[in-house]
Protein backbone atom coordinates (compact mmCIF):
# COMPACT_ATOMS: atom_id res chain seq x y z
CA UNK A 1 0.00 0.00 0.00
CA UNK A 2 2.26 2.43 0.92
CA UNK A 3 4.75 1.86 -2.08
CA UNK A 4 1.48 2.38 -4.44
CA UNK A 5 1.33 6.09 -2.61
CA UNK A 6 4.72 6.72 -3.34
CA UNK A 7 4.67 5.00 -6.83
CA UNK A 8 1.65 7.83 -7.04
CA UNK A 9 3.19 10.67 -5.89
CA UNK A 10 6.57 10.02 -8.46
CA UNK A 11 3.79 9.87 -10.85
CA UNK A 12 2.13 13.25 -9.54
CA UNK A 13 5.64 15.49 -9.80
CA UNK A 14 6.75 14.17 -12.92
CA UNK A 15 3.41 15.31 -13.94
CA UNK A 16 3.60 18.93 -12.66
CA UNK A 17 7.23 18.82 -13.24
CA UNK A 18 8.34 22.54 -14.50
CA UNK A 19 9.61 22.67 -17.92
CA UNK A 20 11.03 26.21 -19.18
CA UNK A 21 10.55 25.33 -22.95
CA UNK A 22 7.33 24.63 -22.95
CA UNK A 23 6.95 27.25 -20.22
CA UNK A 24 8.52 29.99 -23.13
CA UNK A 25 6.46 28.40 -26.21
CA UNK A 26 3.22 29.04 -23.87
CA UNK A 27 4.29 32.44 -23.05
CA UNK A 28 5.33 33.51 -26.88
CA UNK A 29 1.97 31.68 -27.81
CA UNK A 30 -0.16 34.54 -25.33
CA UNK A 31 1.97 36.94 -27.09
CA UNK A 32 1.13 35.86 -30.44
CA UNK A 33 -1.91 35.81 -29.99
CA UNK A 34 -2.31 39.97 -29.23
CA UNK A 35 -2.42 41.20 -33.19
CA UNK A 36 -0.98 44.44 -32.38
CA UNK A 37 2.63 43.21 -31.71
CA UNK A 38 4.80 42.52 -34.64
CA UNK A 39 6.76 40.00 -34.81
CA UNK A 40 9.73 41.59 -34.06
CA UNK A 41 8.49 42.93 -30.85
CA UNK A 42 7.43 39.31 -29.92
CA UNK A 43 11.07 38.10 -30.51
CA UNK A 44 12.51 41.39 -28.66
CA UNK A 45 10.28 40.46 -25.92
CA UNK A 46 11.46 37.02 -25.84
CA UNK A 47 15.62 37.78 -25.56
CA UNK A 48 14.49 40.36 -22.80
CA UNK A 49 12.57 37.45 -20.85
CA UNK A 50 15.25 34.89 -21.42
CA UNK A 51 17.98 37.18 -20.43
CA UNK A 52 15.28 37.92 -17.01
CA UNK A 53 15.30 34.39 -16.18
CA UNK A 54 19.31 33.77 -16.58
CA UNK A 55 19.93 36.63 -14.41
CA UNK A 56 17.47 35.43 -11.63
CA UNK A 57 18.44 31.34 -11.89
CA UNK A 58 22.04 33.15 -11.31
CA UNK A 59 20.90 34.68 -8.70
CA UNK A 60 19.81 31.65 -6.72
CA UNK A 61 16.09 30.71 -7.52
CA UNK A 62 15.02 27.83 -9.57
CA UNK A 63 13.76 27.76 -13.02
CA UNK A 64 10.45 27.66 -12.54
CA UNK A 65 10.29 30.55 -9.89
CA UNK A 66 12.68 32.71 -12.18
CA UNK A 67 10.14 32.47 -15.13
CA UNK A 68 7.03 33.23 -13.15
CA UNK A 69 9.06 36.38 -11.75
CA UNK A 70 10.58 37.01 -15.23
CA UNK A 71 6.82 37.22 -16.63
CA UNK A 72 5.63 39.29 -14.53
CA UNK A 73 7.93 41.72 -14.79
CA UNK A 74 8.07 42.06 -18.77
CA UNK A 75 4.20 42.78 -18.21
CA UNK A 76 0.57 41.54 -19.17
CA UNK A 77 0.65 41.03 -22.99
CA UNK A 78 -2.54 42.82 -23.58
CA UNK A 79 -1.14 45.93 -21.68
CA UNK A 80 2.10 45.21 -23.66
CA UNK A 81 0.11 45.19 -27.19
CA UNK A 82 -1.22 48.51 -25.61
CA UNK A 83 2.14 50.25 -25.76
CA UNK A 84 3.64 48.55 -28.30
CA UNK A 85 1.15 50.14 -31.07
CA UNK A 86 1.31 53.66 -29.54
CA UNK A 87 4.68 53.92 -29.91
CA UNK A 88 4.27 52.72 -33.84
CA UNK A 89 1.08 52.51 -34.65
CA UNK A 90 2.03 51.27 -38.39
CA UNK A 91 4.62 48.50 -37.48
CA UNK A 92 1.77 46.27 -37.37
CA UNK A 93 0.61 46.63 -41.01
CA UNK A 94 3.95 47.47 -42.50
CA UNK A 95 4.71 43.90 -41.48
CA UNK A 96 1.09 42.51 -42.85
CA UNK A 97 2.03 44.05 -46.35
CA UNK A 98 5.31 42.71 -46.04
CA UNK A 99 3.78 39.50 -45.86
CA UNK A 100 0.88 39.72 -48.19
CA UNK A 101 3.11 40.80 -50.62
CA UNK A 102 5.96 37.62 -49.96
CA UNK A 103 2.56 35.55 -50.68
CA UNK A 104 2.09 37.44 -53.91
CA UNK A 105 5.59 37.41 -55.42
CA UNK A 106 5.24 33.30 -54.34
CA UNK A 107 2.08 33.71 -56.29
CA UNK A 108 3.59 34.61 -59.55
CA UNK A 109 7.17 32.27 -59.28
CA UNK A 110 4.67 29.41 -58.68
CA UNK A 111 2.38 30.03 -61.74
CA UNK A 112 5.29 31.12 -63.82
CA UNK A 113 7.77 28.80 -63.23
CA UNK A 114 6.54 25.78 -64.65
CA UNK A 115 6.25 27.54 -68.05
CA UNK A 116 9.60 28.94 -68.07
CA UNK A 117 11.43 25.44 -67.19
CA UNK A 118 9.64 23.57 -69.96
CA UNK A 119 10.62 26.82 -72.62
CA UNK A 120 14.27 26.39 -71.48
CA UNK A 121 14.21 22.40 -71.45
CA UNK A 122 12.51 22.41 -74.46
CA UNK A 123 14.85 19.81 -76.75
CA UNK A 124 13.55 21.43 -80.10
CA UNK A 125 14.45 25.03 -78.60
CA UNK A 126 11.60 26.80 -80.76
CA UNK A 127 11.38 29.02 -78.15
CA UNK A 128 13.30 32.33 -78.62
CA UNK A 129 12.01 34.28 -75.43
CA UNK A 130 13.40 31.30 -73.04
CA UNK A 131 15.97 33.44 -71.48
CA UNK A 132 13.68 36.68 -71.37
CA UNK A 133 11.32 34.67 -69.44
CA UNK A 134 14.19 33.33 -67.16
CA UNK A 135 14.98 36.48 -66.42
CA UNK A 136 11.41 37.69 -65.85
CA UNK A 137 11.42 34.67 -63.36
CA UNK A 138 14.18 35.40 -61.52
CA UNK A 139 14.34 39.16 -60.27
CA UNK A 140 10.99 38.29 -58.56
CA UNK A 141 12.59 35.10 -57.03
CA UNK A 142 15.49 37.18 -56.22
CA UNK A 143 13.31 39.59 -54.39
CA UNK A 144 10.99 36.83 -52.81
CA UNK A 145 14.43 35.66 -51.05
CA UNK A 146 15.37 39.52 -50.15
CA UNK A 147 12.14 40.02 -48.62
CA UNK A 148 11.85 37.15 -46.54
CA UNK A 149 15.48 38.32 -45.35
CA UNK A 150 14.32 41.38 -44.76
CA UNK A 151 11.31 40.13 -42.23
CA UNK A 152 13.50 37.64 -40.86
CA UNK A 153 15.92 40.31 -39.51
CA UNK A 154 13.80 43.30 -39.59
CA UNK A 155 16.20 45.29 -41.48
CA UNK A 156 17.52 45.92 -45.07
CA UNK A 157 19.86 42.31 -45.85
CA UNK A 158 23.53 43.34 -45.91
CA UNK A 159 23.68 43.24 -49.63
CA UNK A 160 21.00 45.60 -50.51
CA UNK A 161 21.39 47.54 -48.03
CA UNK A 162 25.32 48.14 -49.33
CA UNK A 163 23.29 48.75 -52.78
CA UNK A 164 21.16 51.73 -51.33
CA UNK A 165 24.05 53.01 -49.64
CA UNK A 166 26.59 53.66 -52.45
CA UNK A 167 24.36 56.59 -53.91
CA UNK A 168 23.61 57.80 -50.50
CA UNK A 169 20.32 56.51 -50.05
CA UNK A 170 17.32 53.86 -50.40
CA UNK A 171 15.87 56.45 -52.66
CA UNK A 172 18.57 55.35 -55.09
CA UNK A 173 17.75 51.95 -54.76
CA UNK A 174 13.78 52.37 -55.63
CA UNK A 175 14.80 54.18 -58.52
CA UNK A 176 16.54 52.41 -60.20
CA UNK A 177 14.18 49.50 -58.91
CA UNK A 178 11.72 51.42 -60.73
CA UNK A 179 13.37 51.93 -64.09
CA UNK A 180 14.09 48.13 -63.83
CA UNK A 181 10.82 47.06 -63.43
CA UNK A 182 9.28 49.43 -66.14
CA UNK A 183 11.65 47.51 -68.66
CA UNK A 184 10.47 44.24 -67.27
CA UNK A 185 7.22 45.11 -67.60
CA UNK A 186 7.69 46.57 -71.61
CA UNK A 187 9.29 43.47 -72.25
CA UNK A 188 6.76 40.95 -70.45
CA UNK A 189 3.51 42.94 -72.31
CA UNK A 190 5.95 42.64 -76.00
CA UNK A 191 6.62 39.25 -75.40
CA UNK A 192 2.98 38.42 -74.40
CA UNK A 193 1.90 39.91 -77.41
CA UNK A 194 4.36 38.14 -79.61
CA UNK A 195 2.35 34.76 -77.90
CA UNK A 196 -1.00 35.84 -78.89
CA UNK A 197 -0.71 36.75 -82.51
CA UNK A 198 0.97 34.06 -83.44
CA UNK A 199 -1.47 31.77 -82.12
CA UNK A 200 -4.36 30.38 -84.23
CA UNK A 201 -7.04 31.53 -81.96
CA UNK A 202 -6.22 34.98 -81.71
CA UNK A 203 -9.52 36.46 -81.78
CA UNK A 204 -10.83 34.03 -79.31
CA UNK A 205 -12.17 35.55 -75.91
CA UNK A 206 -9.96 32.71 -73.74
CA UNK A 207 -6.44 34.08 -75.82
CA UNK A 208 -7.92 37.49 -74.84
CA UNK A 209 -8.32 36.67 -71.17
CA UNK A 210 -5.06 34.81 -71.44
CA UNK A 211 -3.33 37.77 -72.71
CA UNK A 212 -4.38 39.87 -69.93
CA UNK A 213 -3.81 36.94 -67.30
CA UNK A 214 -0.03 36.98 -68.54
CA UNK A 215 0.00 40.91 -68.40
CA UNK A 216 -1.49 41.09 -64.92
CA UNK A 217 0.77 38.42 -63.47
CA UNK A 218 3.86 40.48 -64.99
CA UNK A 219 2.64 43.71 -63.87
CA UNK A 220 2.05 42.26 -60.34
CA UNK A 221 5.31 42.07 -58.72
CA UNK A 222 6.63 44.82 -59.85
CA UNK A 223 3.70 46.93 -58.02
CA UNK A 224 4.53 44.93 -55.63
CA UNK A 225 8.71 45.70 -55.48
CA UNK A 226 7.76 49.44 -55.48
CA UNK A 227 5.36 48.77 -52.11
CA UNK A 228 8.17 46.77 -50.59
CA UNK A 229 10.55 49.61 -51.71
CA UNK A 230 8.19 52.29 -49.64
CA UNK A 231 7.92 49.77 -46.84
CA UNK A 232 11.38 49.21 -46.53
CA UNK A 233 12.41 49.59 -42.62
CA UNK A 234 14.90 52.36 -42.32
CA UNK A 235 18.51 51.09 -42.54
CA UNK A 236 21.31 51.60 -39.83
CA UNK A 237 23.30 54.63 -40.14
CA UNK A 238 26.79 53.68 -41.49
CA UNK A 239 29.12 54.97 -38.38
CA UNK A 240 27.75 52.97 -35.47
CA UNK A 241 30.91 53.35 -32.97
CA UNK A 242 29.46 56.13 -30.62
CA UNK A 243 31.71 58.27 -29.61
CA UNK A 244 32.67 58.17 -25.53
CA UNK A 245 30.84 61.43 -24.76
CA UNK A 246 27.89 63.34 -26.33
CA UNK B 1 10.37 48.95 0.40
CA UNK B 2 12.14 52.41 -0.50
CA UNK B 3 13.08 54.98 1.99
CA UNK B 4 13.04 57.62 -0.69
CA UNK B 5 10.01 57.93 -2.87
CA UNK B 6 10.39 56.09 -6.26
CA UNK B 7 9.73 58.71 -9.29
CA UNK B 8 6.39 60.13 -10.05
CA UNK B 9 5.32 58.90 -13.61
CA UNK B 10 4.95 61.47 -15.78
CA UNK B 11 8.47 62.09 -14.76
CA UNK B 12 9.73 58.86 -15.20
CA UNK B 13 7.81 59.29 -18.61
CA UNK B 14 9.67 62.61 -19.29
CA UNK B 15 12.91 61.41 -18.22
CA UNK B 16 12.95 58.38 -20.36
CA UNK B 17 14.05 60.20 -23.37
CA UNK B 18 17.27 61.89 -22.22
CA UNK B 19 18.14 58.74 -19.97
CA UNK B 20 18.04 56.42 -22.86
CA UNK B 21 20.12 58.43 -25.25
CA UNK B 22 22.57 59.15 -22.49
CA UNK B 23 23.72 55.40 -22.68
CA UNK B 24 23.54 54.85 -25.21
CA UNK B 25 26.16 57.97 -26.28
CA UNK B 26 28.47 55.37 -23.83
CA UNK B 27 28.05 52.81 -26.82
CA UNK B 28 25.68 50.49 -28.38
CA UNK B 29 23.13 48.51 -26.10
CA UNK B 30 20.01 46.16 -25.77
CA UNK B 31 16.28 46.65 -23.44
CA UNK B 32 17.19 44.65 -20.53
CA UNK B 33 20.66 45.98 -20.19
CA UNK B 34 19.65 49.33 -20.32
CA UNK B 35 16.70 48.82 -17.44
CA UNK B 36 19.61 47.21 -15.14
CA UNK B 37 21.62 50.50 -15.79
CA UNK B 38 18.69 52.97 -15.36
CA UNK B 39 18.60 50.75 -12.25
CA UNK B 40 21.80 50.65 -10.84
CA UNK B 41 22.82 54.32 -11.22
CA UNK B 42 19.27 55.58 -10.24
CA UNK B 43 19.94 53.62 -6.97
CA UNK B 44 16.81 52.07 -7.23
CA UNK B 45 15.02 55.54 -7.43
CA UNK B 46 14.18 54.88 -11.51
CA UNK B 47 12.29 51.63 -11.72
CA UNK B 48 11.38 51.15 -14.92
CA UNK B 49 8.48 48.17 -15.55
CA UNK B 50 10.55 46.00 -18.22
CA UNK B 51 7.98 45.92 -21.29
CA UNK B 52 7.40 49.52 -20.88
CA UNK B 53 10.94 50.44 -22.51
CA UNK B 54 10.67 49.05 -25.28
CA UNK B 55 8.07 51.66 -26.53
CA UNK B 56 9.94 54.27 -25.96
CA UNK B 57 13.10 52.62 -27.58
CA UNK B 58 10.79 51.94 -30.80
CA UNK B 59 9.58 55.93 -30.66
CA UNK B 60 12.85 56.82 -30.30
CA UNK B 61 13.60 54.69 -33.24
CA UNK B 62 10.59 55.95 -34.96
CA UNK B 63 12.15 59.65 -34.33
CA UNK B 64 15.67 59.25 -36.25
CA UNK B 65 17.26 59.20 -32.83
CA UNK B 66 18.38 55.83 -32.22
CA UNK B 67 18.73 52.48 -34.28
CA UNK B 68 18.42 48.99 -33.95
CA UNK B 69 20.31 45.69 -35.34
CA UNK B 70 19.93 42.59 -34.19
CA UNK B 71 23.21 40.44 -33.33
CA UNK B 72 24.90 37.91 -31.64
CA UNK B 73 25.63 38.39 -28.82
CA UNK B 74 29.11 36.81 -27.02
CA UNK B 75 26.90 33.90 -25.45
CA UNK B 76 25.08 32.58 -28.91
CA UNK B 77 21.93 34.80 -28.14
CA UNK B 78 20.58 36.90 -30.32
CA UNK B 79 19.94 40.74 -29.43
CA UNK B 80 18.39 43.44 -30.77
CA UNK B 81 21.09 46.09 -29.99
CA UNK B 82 20.12 50.06 -30.17
CA UNK B 83 22.83 52.63 -30.80
CA UNK B 84 22.72 56.70 -31.57
CA UNK B 85 22.60 58.41 -34.76
CA UNK B 86 23.99 61.49 -35.46
CA UNK B 87 20.60 63.10 -34.95
CA UNK B 88 20.13 61.21 -31.78
CA UNK B 89 23.67 62.96 -30.42
CA UNK B 90 22.21 66.24 -31.84
CA UNK B 91 18.63 65.73 -29.27
CA UNK B 92 20.80 64.39 -26.90
CA UNK B 93 22.98 67.56 -26.40
CA UNK B 94 19.39 69.83 -26.34
CA UNK B 95 18.29 67.61 -23.83
CA UNK B 96 21.00 68.26 -21.64
CA UNK B 97 20.97 71.74 -21.75
CA UNK B 98 17.24 71.57 -20.95
CA UNK B 99 17.44 69.44 -18.04
CA UNK B 100 20.60 71.29 -17.02
CA UNK B 101 18.28 74.20 -17.11
CA UNK B 102 15.63 72.52 -14.35
CA UNK B 103 18.06 71.35 -12.49
CA UNK B 104 20.58 75.07 -12.17
CA UNK B 105 17.25 76.63 -11.24
CA UNK B 106 15.49 74.16 -8.83
CA UNK B 107 19.69 74.51 -7.30
CA UNK B 108 19.64 78.06 -7.10
CA UNK B 109 16.26 77.68 -5.13
CA UNK B 110 16.88 75.40 -2.89
CA UNK B 111 20.97 77.13 -2.23
CA UNK B 112 22.98 73.84 -3.97
CA UNK B 113 25.60 74.62 -6.63
CA UNK B 114 24.69 74.50 -9.64
CA UNK B 115 26.36 72.83 -12.38
CA UNK B 116 27.85 74.41 -15.77
CA UNK B 117 25.81 73.53 -18.72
Amino acid sequence: MAGRSQHLEQIMENQTRFDLRTAIESWRQELAAQPNLASDDRRELETHLRDAIAELCQRGLNEEESFWLARRRVGQPEQLAEEFVKADPAAVWRERILWITVGTVGCYELTTGHGVLSNLLDPFGRHTGAWLDLGLFLIPCLTLIGLTLMIRYSHVPRPLSYFGRTPGSPGFLASVLLVVLFVTVLFAYFSAGKIGSSANDMFSIGAMIAMGQTWLFSAAWPAMMIIIVFLMPREPTRNRKAPKHA
Amino acid sequence: MYKTAMLAKDLVAASSKPLVLSILADGESYGYEIIQKVRELSGGHIEWSDGMLYPVLHRLERDGLIDSEWKEADTGRERKYYFLSSDGRKALKTERQQWLAVHNTLSKLWKIKPVSI
